[in-house]
């Protein structure tokens, strides 16, 4: 009530102030409008009343008009009346009187104006004020956070951060200060100023400056080296060039030439699968060279060289040869045009090939042999082949005459391995002709032959099997064929049957008898039989000699071991199934059969019992083999230290204890967890991680230098936070992570914000009241 | 007369010996060319001094006697020992090899023998980028090639650490390694042993204090650093003074009476030429950093006598204002001798009040009706108020993170707020048995160090809520105020004993120059510290610290209460209905409001 109470006396006073401030207003505000500033001053009377509402003031405000009313008419005041005093009243008066008339005038206007309204408490001011502020400041702040993240994520902070950036002043700035005082100095520098070495700065022209811009150090460097290298490379060229032009061997040049030719004749190829119309041109060109080649007369035999060759071919071989080269080349060059017209003109042709063989050739083969009849016959059968080639050695007899006459010169060994193939080739059709008849009859007969072995060995190991007590193990699975195809006699001769096989087999027979009905199961059930069988007998083997004995010591005698492979034989074995247990029965083998069907791929038991196994043989202990290969006899690949060394260094492991899981045939039961090393293992997964492999993966990769390089080395013992010793570190700045600081200082800031609201200020304020 | 026969036969078989040699020489080099005519004798040299003959040992004592010897077949062949030479040098040609290093000349005498050559000492290489050097031996000035040359190379690539330091061959890490894993088996095990090596080496160096500085006459109330030089420091103390300490030289440099009573609160001015005080006589006092000159009295620059006592002074980090706090905050321009502004919400002494490093217009203070305030510069009002379960004594800014601080507070924790976010802190920091009377941040903003009534300081990382490190002495009494230096390697603090004491933040540091090889020695410990610091006993190790009693007693006194407090709570929720009793998180427990 006191706050109304308070308000209610606040607003009085405010209006009275209204009143007592208007008419000194006056002639200011002659003109109509009464501007803001008028308004914000009574404002300021406002606050100021605000402000000094203690009870001090309040009864000097009272006196005071109290003391007015006597002197001045403007102090109007409403006390000792009891009613409040309108705007109305005053104006009454006024009415009369028309010489007042802007006075009215702008009393109505303020009589029209609304009241101001009742302001807001003090502290709700404040209250919102700061809730603004605070507002503001946060997202002022929130532009650190991706720095603030960026950092704690670092991999590696180096403080100070700001880097201090290393000036490099030419050395012309430093020693601006300095001048030559020795004669000596003051001698190297007159030197330089005449020959108008820059000698302050710039210290490099600017032409200079400007090539050292124009490409970077880097750059340069590439493309030196590149320049490097391909003068080397051109060297070297020259130098091959120059070493392979002084080469004087003929056979050289001549298997180069040979070489190029080749070349150039698969290009040709190459160049006529891609491209005909170039492959044309060339062809035309090859055409041209040959042409040229063909009307020279350089492998005629006119020439200085071939007219002393042929003098010498009489008597040197070589000569000859050389001739006999000569001479293909020539009719290489001129047959050329006979491939286009074979046929035709053929005669003419050897005609002409004849006319143009030198005569003196002619007459050293005329001379050397006489008429060969195998080259007039090739002659004749092949226009290609020359006349001409009757070099001694090359009229070898030829076994296989007709075809290889065909075959080229340098081909001439072939034939032969030709020939001989053919003979063998025609062997061998003959042979395949001979063949079918006999042959088929052999392979039956052999694979008769064969059949029969088996077929005998087959029944040798099953009369064993049956027969003889020692053999029991030879294989399971003979015998079950045999049990299949007599099933009685096995029964029979079940007394006889070790335990160990005996037990499951039995079974089978007994459930054979249950389901005659169903033969549909009967093949599911067998799947594990076989398997089982053969790893009992493998696994006891020392339990075969107690076989023959009684069979009621026999069923006492199960292994501990074999509990799980056997199928509780005491309750069918003995007493002939009776109906309820079959129906018991039945509806069990419905459910196993079932499950059976589910799990028919997998053999869990044998995957377990292997499972054991493997575990028991791991957790053995190890016998050490300290041999050193090499050591007093030859070591090395493929040599094996001798058993005498072997038996002599190898440390028999003590038999270690008991397995704890050794009477328990269904439990695998590790042994493996170390009491000692469990204090040194974590136990729980420390906080980043979030599997346990992760952890393990950290700890499992070394860091140190003896496994990494020492590249990654350094970087994987790279410290988070990197101090250096005596900088100091200031503050982080804006400055530092990229954003503008705030551009005025903070005391520019403060100096030009009086404690007082602006408009825009009080228009926040209104909307965060609204909210 | 009778000696002289002797003599002549012992001198004959010497003579046949050297005749015998002679003719074998002569053997020898007959097949290959004809020997000259003997030449003339040369003359006998003069005889050299005599030495002085040396004293003669002690015998020694009979060794013990010798293990019985195996029977081996002897070997009925002449044993063959081989003739040898040395030739050796001392720091040969150091730094210049070029060329021929040095010659050692063998002659060959007889056709069958041979030279082996064995050489050792130590090959160094220095170079700045990477480099290459080859030695090797030369017979006669050839290089034998088959089967292989004589040679040692090394080789400097530009990132080996050998780089820039002289190499010797003879360690392992010049020599180019094999990183097959199957030749480095059991990585693991051998880091954790040199882990758990490190460990413990870490304890056994760790020696944090450095110095004690002395001096003071009264418990020293508060510290200020230097913001451009590391090595002063100034202290103001109990009964009114003011010191400046050298830290190289552990002296104190200058000693002013600023104050009658407390010297409540210090700090420097951004530029280091001058500091404030304010004390318990209600002035506020501007000092110059360098002493009066000769002849000159120690007076300070400026006093402003204010109307209340002021307890707590900070410094604008950019611009000349400073703020003090007292009945009210108020931010003074260093000018003029009445505030700009003075900001007030709620009536209660304030304790400190500090500046925000990076956004440099916010100010959060602390008063003793339990709040935190928070205020802004600029817009002259202040933002928000935490308040907590007790009083905070102060609070410091996080230098690198604008909106982080932490606070100590009376119940023995310290609360990290992100002040955007003041109704729950984001991390409780607990260890401490007693009021926390200081905090200061580590410079680079990764650790804070807390000063306590329990006559300990803790090292807390800004992420943890238990702390790294706990250093006491047995003369440090009630730690009143801390610091850490602008370099963030050492801890001041000024205790209620008079003294300002000198620690390493880091206990086992190794303080000066550190070599390449020591420091990547001391980064490889550090990672493989922090690789296995989850294995329990390289944990229980390297948390392993000696505690006075009075504070080891303590904390197992608190651990009980909590458990207490624990098990009482949790009793409670149990025999209430369902979701009557809430789980309050320990972070939210201490927040008791938030004031908008």
């Amino acid at each position: 009530m006191s706050a109304v109470r308070d308000a209610e006396s606040l607003l009085a006073l405010s209006q009275q102030e209204e009143l007592v401030d208007l008419p000194k207003d006056y002639p200011l505000s002659a003109s109509d409008d009464e501007g803001d500033s008028d308004e914000e001053r009574k404002h300021q009377k406002l606050l100021e009343a605000i402000s000094s509402l203690d009870g001090k003031n309040r009864r000097k405000l009272t006196e005071r008009s109290e003391a007015s009313l006597k002197v001045s008419e403007f102090n109007v005041s409403c006390e000792g009346s009891g009613e409040r005093l309108g705007l109305s009243d005053l104006i009454e008066p006024v009415k009369t009187s028309s010489s007042l008339a802007t006075v009215k005038k702008q009393l109505n206007r303020v009589k029209s104006k609304k009241t101001l309204e009742l302001p807001l408490n003090k502290e709700e001011v404040e209250r919102i004020h700061r809730e603004v502020a605070f507002n503001k400041t946060s997202k002022v702040l929130s532009k650190w956070d991706p720095v603030v993240l960026k950092n704690r994520q670092a991999k590696q902070l180096v403080f100070p951060l700001e880097k201090e950036q290393a000036a490099i002043a030419p050395i012309e700035h430093v020693l601006s200060g300095w001048k030559a005082r020795t004669p000596l100095e003051q001698e190297v520098f007159n030197l330089l100023h005449k020959n108008k070495q820059p000698v302050t700065d710039p210290l490099l022209t600017p032409v200079e400056k400007a090539s050292l811009k124009a490409m970077s150090l880097e750059e340069a460097k590439m493309r030196r080296a590149e320049l490097q290298r391909a003068r080397a490379l051109q060297s070297y060229y020259e130098a091959r060039a120059r070493r392979e032009k002084k080469i004087k061997s003929k056979k050289y040049h001549k298997i180069v030439r040979k070489g190029k030719a080749k070349k150039a004749l698969k290009e040709f190829e190459q160049l006529r699968k891609v491209n005909p119309i170039a492959a044309l041109e060339e062809l035309e060109k090859m055409e041209k060279a040959r042409m040229m080649e063909r009307m020279s007369l350089k492998h005629q035999n006119s020439g200085k060289w071939a007219k002393s060759k042929a003098i010498m071919a009489k008597y040197d071989l070589e000569a000859r040869q050389a001739m006999q080269e000569q001479l293909a080349k020539n009719k290489e060059l001129t047959q050329k045009l006979q491939a286009a017209s074979m046929s035709e003109e053929e005669e003419g042709g050897a005609e002409e090939e004849e006319e143009l063989v030198p005569d003196a050739v002619n007459e050293v083969q005329m001379s050397a042999d006489g008429p060969n009849p195998w080259m007039l016959r090739a002659c004749a059968s092949d226009a290609r082949e020359p006349g001409t080639q009757q070099d001694p050695e090359q009229q070898q007899p030829q076994p296989g005459a007709p075809e290889s006459a065909e075959s080229e010169e340098d081909e001439r060994p072939v034939p032969e391995e030709e020939t001989l193939l053919k003979e063998f080739e025609e062997r061998r059709s003959l042979r395949k002709r001979a063949e079918p008849a006999s042959g088929q009859e052999a392979r039956d007969s052999s694979t008769q032959e064969v059949l029969s072995e088996l077929r005998a060995l087959s029944q040798k190991l099953n009369k064993e099997n049956h027969q003889s007590r020692k053999h029991k193990v030879s294989s399971a699975k003979t015998v079950l064929q045999a049990e299949r195809e007599k099933p009685a006699p096995a029964s029979a001769a079940e007394e006889e049957e070790p335990l160990l096989l005996q037990t499951p087999r039995r079974v089978q027979t007994l459930e054979e008898l249950e389901e005659l009905g169903e033969e549909g199961c009967f093949q599911k059930e067998e799947l594990p039989g076989p398997a089982l069988d053969g790893q009992v007998s493998e696994r006891n083997p020392d339990n075969e000699p107690d076989a023959p004995k009684g069979k009621k010591k026999k069923e006492q005698m199960i292994d501990l071991q074999n509990l799980l492979t056997t199928e509780s034989p005491s309750v069918k074995s003995l007493t002939v199934p009776t109906t309820i247990e079959e129906l018991e029965d039945e509806e069990g083998k419905d459910q196993k059969q079932i499950i059976k069907e589910a799990f028919a791929g997998d053999d869990v038991i044998r995957d377990f019992l292997r499972e054991k196994r493997e575990a028991v043989e791991a957790s053995k202990p190890k016998d050490m083999d300290l041999t050193l290969p090499g050591w007093g006899e030859w070591g090395g690949v493929g040599l094996e230290p001798s058993a005498k060394k072997r038996r002599r260094f190898l440390i028999k492991a003590p038999e270690g204890p008991p397995r704890k899981d050794k009477n328990l045939p269904n439990v695998i039961i590790n042994e493996k967890r170390n009491i000692h090393a469990a204090a040194h293992q974590v136990h729980v997964l420390p906080y980043p991680f979030t599997h346990h492999q992760q952890f393990e993966r950290t700890i499992q990769t070394p860091i140190g230098s003896t496994w990494n390089t020492q590249r990654a080395f350094q970087k994987l013992t790279t410290p988070k936070v990197v101090t250096k010793p005596g900088h100091i570190i200031k503050p982080i700045k804006a400055e530092d992570v990229g954003y503008r600081s705030s551009p005025r200082s903070d005391l520019s800031v403060i100096q030009s914000n009086p404690k007082r609201l602006s408009t825009l200020h009080k228009k926040q304020l209104q909307t965060s009241t609204a909210d | 007369m009778r000696p002289q026969p002797r003599l002549r036969l012992r001198l004959l078989p010497l003579l046949l010996l050297q005749l015998l040699r002679q003719r074998e020489v002569v053997d020898v080099y007959n097949g290959m060319c004809l020997q000259g005519p003997a030449g003339v004798p040369g003359r006998d040299g003069s005889p050299g001094a005599n030495g002085i003959p040396g004293t003669p040992g002690i015998p020694g004592r009979d060794g013990f006697k010798g293990e019985k010897g195996e029977c081996l077949r002897e070997s009925f062949e002449e044993s063959w020992t081989p003739n040898y030479k040395q030739c050796s040098w001392n720091s040969l040609n150091y730094g210049i090899d070029l060329g021929k290093i040095a010659e050692c000349t063998f002659t060959k005498m007889r056709s069958n023998s041979a030279l082996r050559v064995l050489f050792s000492g130590s090959l160094r290489l220095k170079c700045r980028n990477a480099c290459c050097q080859r030695w090797y031996f030369t017979f006669n000035g050839a290089e034998c090639s088959g089967p292989l040359p004589i040679e040692a190379i090394i080789y400097l690539d530009q990132g080996s650490p050998e780089l820039n330091s002289t190499i010797n061959i003879h360690r392992t890490s010049s020599v180019p390694r094999n990183y097959d894993p199957t030749l480095h088996p059991f990585e693991v095990p051998r880091e954790y042993v040199r882990a758990l090596n490190a460990t413990k080496l870490e304890r056994v160096f760790a020696k944090p204090f450095l110095a004690s500085l002395d001096g003071h006459r009264d418990g020293v109330n508060c510290l200020a650093k230097h913001p451009k030089s590391l090595t002063t420091v100034l202290s103001g103390a109990c009964d009114g003074e003011v010191r400046i300490w050298n830290l190289t030289e552990r002296k104190c440099s200058r000693a002013i009476q600023a104050h009658e009573g407390f010297v409540r609160g210090m700090c420097t001015r951004f530029c280091g030429t001058s500091f404030f005080t304010v004390g318990d006589d209600k002035t506020v006092k501007q000092w110059k950093m360098d002493g009066p000159s000769y002849g000159e009295e120690e007076e300070p620059l400026h006093t402003i006598l204010g109307k209340t006592v002021y307890t707590g002074i900070d410094h604008h980090w950019k611009d000349p204002v400073f703020a003090t706090c007292g009945q009210q905050v108020d931010i003074w321009d260093e000018q003029r001798t009445n505030p700009i502004c003075s900001m007030t919400w709620g009536f209660d002494s304030i304790s400190s009040v500090k500046f925000n490093p990076i956004e440099t217009f916010l100010l959060g203070s602390c008063a003793s009706d339990r709040n935190i305030v928070l205020y802004d510069m600029r817009q002259a009002t202040p933002l928000k108020k935490v308040i907590l379960d007790m009083r905070t004594n102060t609070i410091c800014w996080n230098p690198m993170e604008a909106f982080i601080f932490t606070a100590a507070n009376e119940d023995y924790n310290l609360y990290t707020f992100d002040m955007r976010v003041l109704d729950t802190p984001v991390m409780v920091h607990m260890d401490h048995v007693s009021a926390v009377l200081d905090v200061d941040y580590s410079p680079t903003g990764k650790e804070f160090v807390s000063a306590s009534f329990d006559k300990s300081i803790r090292i807390f990382p800004v992420d943890k809520s238990r702390s790294r490190e706990v250093y006491h002495t047995k003369r440090m009494q009630h730690v009143i105020c801390v610091k850490w230096t602008s370099d963030s390697k050492y801890i001041m603090c000024g205790s209620d004993e008079m003294n300002i004491r000198l620690w390493k933040a880091n206990a086992s540091e190794k303080l000066g120059v550190l070599t390449s090889r020591e420091k990547a020695a001391n980064n490889y410990n550090q990672k493989l510290k922090e690789k296995f610091q989850h294995h329990p006993s390289i944990k229980r190790i390297a948390r392993h610290r000696h505690l006075p009693k009075s504070i080891y007693s303590q904390i197992q006194e608190q651990r009980i209460m909590k458990e207490a407090r624990r098990r009482k709570e949790v009793n409670r929720r149990k025999h209430s209905k369902p979701g009557s009793v809430p789980i309050v998180s320990e972070r939210k427990k201490h927040v008791v409001a938030v004031v908008k």
